[in-house]
């Protein structure tokens, strides 16, 4: 990192601490208490870009962030079952952010201990790993995020709707229910719910989902992968039908379709190599988002969109609020939510640098869709779900485009030569081929291209011993 | 006369001769019927006798070309085009400056400038092979005549040493090509004079040392020739033309280096490859080149020199030419299985010369000694075709040597990584090659546990693992690979993972099979 980016971010850092009236900090931030009145988005808003990155809860990334609520004095979670010593929240180091931890069901309902939120370190198996999990990300890393935090709005109590891992979570995104499915399911035979995009299809209202790298023949022959970031892969019934598996696609569309004033009503957007899911890099996700509504906020659509950037589930990261329990119709089970992850509402029309509290979960997303869009809900769940528009002011002066600066990737620097390379290589290459070119055209008007026979040797022009004639 | 004091084509005046026999289409008066017709003129005609040597060198070398995936050698090379054609899956992953020149990267980039391809870049290797066949051919009709050069063609092109380097992506084979076009314009200056062949020929060696900066020894062979031949009226100034010439061409890959401020990156290889420790026993040529190039042509080549007819510049030109890179990897404390093909396409010359010669001490007739040559060519080219055949359909062995073979499941392994891991997970491997074709197929990253910690002993282009305990226990590293191939090159470095296999719980989550048994083995590990 360059310095004068460092010391940016360390004057960030410091006026947060410090908590300086700049918007979206500490002192200055606005909370939009629970029981808040939403305005109806309809009509304002034209599309809906919902971009779910993975396995992080809200803590790991926002524990620090100077406008929500700090970690609780005096947690220190135990190491080991029995007791023993025990393992305070701590920022993370570089060296420290590359463990894979345990997100299925059983760790994270060990984890939650019926909502004690004692379990996360002994619910990795092994403390080394499980004092990882009380890590948490500091201002550098998270520069991006916090910085969207500070110009739109924060949702701080969104919550997985699920504690079952990536594929139950991003089922629920699409269809309000995980089907029962497991984080196994997406290696399935098929996976068969109504979607929303069935909804939508139905009623003629446009949507794509972008998957990043993507190829064509992938669509067809998905790996596990990304069957689990993109359920829809693992549908059969959806990739049979030409109409509806036309409509997933690369990412490099999503920037066509901005280009072109092309972009859907309803756009899902999903990364693979750039999904944060540990032990990858959050920098490169960050990145990644950043293209992403960089381009929006460079378009015309962006005075007429809304995106939801949020998080399949917290991937075993330790967070230390309980999550709530929903009963979804009169004579329906309980259900236990999942642990909260962070999420953020990026429109002109966000209650800028404003922290939402209003208990929402993955199905509000389609709750938003069903109601911007007149659809009826697919579940209970989604049905009694909060929607995304109370993160929204409908009546307030549109919030202009504020382009995030680029962050020189690394690819654009190691290509950079690449131009020098081709001049001097292909500059050798020119020079013996010119060299060959006189040679023959020499010989041709010398001789007219006829072979010398070998009588047409020249004697020899000095002695040497008769060894070598 | 030339500059050079060569009497020049013009100065010569010399009467016209009769084109050579051989070089003449003789129509089959007794030919009969379509096939016999076709017979008749294949046998007759030196352009389809060289089309045809020419079609069964393109055979060998691309029939069942992608039956297995890269070696490590090819990922690194292959991965450097994709990186140097600016493609996002390769950027971070291989670095455009490593060990050796640049040339045949840039030559390749555009083939991989999308996606993960492998095929293709075998294709234009196998081309190159062709080309050097080729090469072959028209420095034999230039030091002897046609027949001489067709034989020569046919035995570099079932030659299994030639094609089992020529079925890869390594820099030999395109280094090679060129240093044998280099030996033909050589050759063509001798016979011809004029000082832009001389000229050519460098720049030609010029070209095979910016694919592979080893091809610098060949210009020992060529000032050698120079030094001693009578042939050559002034060695120090055609030396001199030579050199110029050759380092105008090669100044491109230095200028780049520079120029993109890789200097100290280039220094770095340079000092790490002149400070390598031996790799193998110093039979080691002898007992795995020599089989490969074939014990009867190596027999023939020996012979010729042996000739008191050959005792002359093309014999002079082809012993210095064979025997330059012999006598330097013989010394050098290195020794890689690719690193003599430079003496292949003269010892073939030397061959077919012997072939085409020999009399059998007067005691057949005429007739007797030509049948006897015959069907000895025949027979050695025969046994040659049979090695092929063995090369390219047999099972390569996974303990086998670097640059022997594609590494049987290496490409299953890495897209299974793909597939099934989460993007950005890091692998341990055993050593580097299995790490280079993990992170070329699957674009993860995957790093070497026989990587040493000691600079001087390492690849600078490889990162170590200095404390693996550490890094699994800390979540870097959830999965290992045990591949044979390493496995066989480095037993204490497989009994290193072994230990971590059972300290951290392991059990295997994918294995590849050839032949009947485990050749790669992923474990995942539980800390």
């Amino acid at each position: 990192m360059t310095g004068w980016r460092r010391w940016a971010l360390a004057a960030v850092a410091a006026a947060m601490v410090l908590g300086f009236p700049s918007r979206g900090v500490a002192g200055a931030t606005a909370t939009i208490a629970a029981g808040h009145s939403p305005v109806s988005a309809a009509g304002r808003i034209q599309h809906l870009i919902v971009i779910v990155q993975s396995h992080h809860s809200f803590d790991n990334y926002f524990a620090q962030y100077g406008g929500v609520p700090a970690l609780p004095g005096g947690v220190c979670l135990p190491s080991a079952p029995a007791g023993g010593t025990c393992v305070k929240p701590f920022t993370l180091a570089p060296s420290q952010s590359k463990a894979g931890l345990n997100d299925g069901s059983a760790a994270m309902l060990h984890a939650i201990d019926g909502g004690r939120m004692d379990g996360f370190v002994t619910a990795q198996g092994n403390a080394q790993v499980g004092t990882v999990a009380m890590g948490h990300y500091g201002a550098e890393e998270m520069a991006y995020y916090w910085s969207l935090a500070q110009q739109f709005t924060l949702l701080d109590n969104f919550f997985a709707a699920t504690p079952g891992g990536s594929f139950p979570n991003r089922l629920f995104s699409v269809a309000g229910q995980d089907g029962g499915y497991s984080n196994a399911g997406a290696a399935s035979a098929g996976v068969q719910v109504p979607t929303i995009f069935d909804e939508l299809q139905a009623r003629g209202i446009s949507w794509k989902y972008y998957v990043q790298g993507l190829t064509a023949a992938e669509i067809t022959a998905p790996t596990s992968y990304q069957k689990t970031m993109v359920p829809l892969l693992a549908m059969p019934r959806l990739l049979n039908d030409p109409a509806m598996v036309s409509r997933i696609t690369g990412v490099g569309q999503y920037f066509s379709d901005l280009e072109s004033g092309k972009l859907p009503a309803v756009s899902y957007v999903a990364a693979t190599s750039s999904s944060e899911q540990p032990p990858q890099d959050p920098g490169k996700g960050e990145a990644f988002v950043r293209t992403l509504i960089n381009a929006l906020m460079q378009s015309p659509e962006w005075s007429s969109s809304a995106v939801i950037l949020t998080w399949d589930d917290a991937g075993g990261w330790y967070d230390h609020v309980a999550p709530p329990v929903v009963v979804a119709g009169a004579s329906a089970t309980p259900q236990q939510l999942g642990l909260r992850v962070p999420a953020l509402l990026v429109s002109p029309y966000s209650r800028a640098g404003s922290v939402v509290s209003k208990q929402m979960d993955t199905t509000s997303i389609l709750r938003f869709i069903e109601q911007n869009w007149d659809l009826a809900p697919l579940t209970a769940r989604d049905a009694s779900a909060t929607s995304l528009s109370v993160g929204l002011d409908l009546a307030q002066e549109p919030i202009p485009p504020r382009v995030s600066s680029a962050v020189p990737m690394q690819a654009a620097a190691a290509h950079r030569p690449a131009w020098l390379v081709y001049a001097f290589y292909l500059g050798s290459i020119a020079i013996a081929a010119a060299i060959l070119s006189l040679a023959v055209r020499s010989e041709r008007r010398h001789r007219g291209g006829r072979p010398v026979p070998e009588t047409a040797k020249g004697p020899p022009a000095r002695r040497v011993p008769e060894l070598w004639r | 006369m030339n500059v050079l004091g060569y009497i020049t084509s013009a100065e010569r005046r010399l009467p016209e001769v009769p084109v050579a026999p051989d070089l003449r289409l003789v129509p089959e008066p007794e030919a009969s019927g379509p096939l016999a017709a076709i017979w008749s003129a294949v046998r007759d005609s030196p352009a389809w006798q060289v089309a045809g040597v020419l079609g069964i060198a393109a055979f060998v070398r691309l029939v069942d070309l992608g039956r297995f995936g890269y070696n490590g050698d090819e990922a690194v090379y292959a991965g450097q085009a994709a990186s140097l054609a600016g493609n996002p899956l390769f950027v971070n992953q291989f670095p455009v400056f490593r060990a050796h020149p640049l040339l045949l990267p840039v030559l390749m980039s555009p083939l991989y400038a999308h996606g993960t391809p492998d095929l293709r870049g075998r294709v234009v290797m196998a081309l190159f092979g062709v080309a050097l066949v080729a090469g072959c051919y028209l420095a034999g009709r230039e030091m002897f005549n046609h027949r001489t050069g067709r034989l020569a063609a046919l035995l570099m092109a079932v030659m299994p040493y030639d094609v089992t380097i020529s079925r890869q992506v390594l820099l030999d084979g395109p280094a090679v090509a060129f240093t044998v076009f280099s030996l033909w314009l050589l050759a063509r200056w001798v016979r011809r004079g004029g000082t832009v062949w001389l000229a050519s020929s460098a720049a030609l060696l010029g070209l095979a040392v910016l694919s592979k900066e080893t091809m610098v020894v060949m210009i020992a062979g060529a000032a050698a020739f120079m030094l001693v031949s009578r042939r050559v009226a002034h060695p120090l100034r055609s030396l001199a033309v030579f050199g110029a010439t050759l380092a105008l061409v090669a100044a491109g890959g230095v200028a780049a280096l520079v120029f993109s401020s890789h200097a100290a990156t280039g220094g770095d290889y340079i000092a790490w490859q002149l400070t390598r420790s031996s790799n193998h026993a110093l039979a080691f040529y002898l007992t795995a080149v020599t089989p490969a190039v074939g014990w009867l042509v190596a027999g023939c080549a020996v012979g010729a020199l042996l000739q008191r007819r050959n005792r002359n510049w093309q014999g002079l030109m082809l012993g210095t030419w064979a025997l330059a890179p012999v006598v330097f990897f013989q010394l050098y404390p290195l020794k890689g299985f690719s690193y003599l093909l430079p003496a292949a396409p003269p010892i073939a010359l030397l061959a077919a010369r012997f072939l085409r010669t020999f009399h059998w001490g007067g005691r057949l007739s005429d007739e007797g000694a030509r049948a006897a040559r015959a069907a000895l060519s025949t027979a050695i080219a025969v046994s040659l075709a049979l090695g092929v055949w063995a090369t390219v359909f047999s099972s390569p062995a996974s303990a086998g040597m670097a640059g022997t073979g594609g590494l049987p499941g290496g490409r299953e392994a890495g897209r299974w990584v793909a597939a099934n891991l989460v993007p950005g997970t890091e692998l341990m491997t055993l050593g580097p090659t299995m790490a280079n074709v993990i992170e070329f197929y699957s674009h993860y990253p995957a790093q070497g546990l026989s990587v040493s910690t000691d600079p001087l002993h390492r690849n600078p282009a490889y990162t170590p693992i200095t404390n693996p305990d550490l890094a699994i226990r800390d979540g870097q590293f959830s999965y290992l690979v045990w591949d044979a191939y390493s496995a066989a090159r480095s037993p204490s470095t497989s009994a290193r993972m072994s230990k971590l296999l059972t300290r951290y719980h392991a059990h295997a989550v994918y294995t590849g099979r050839e032949g009947g048994r485990s050749v790669i083995v992923i474990y995942e590990v539980h800390p």
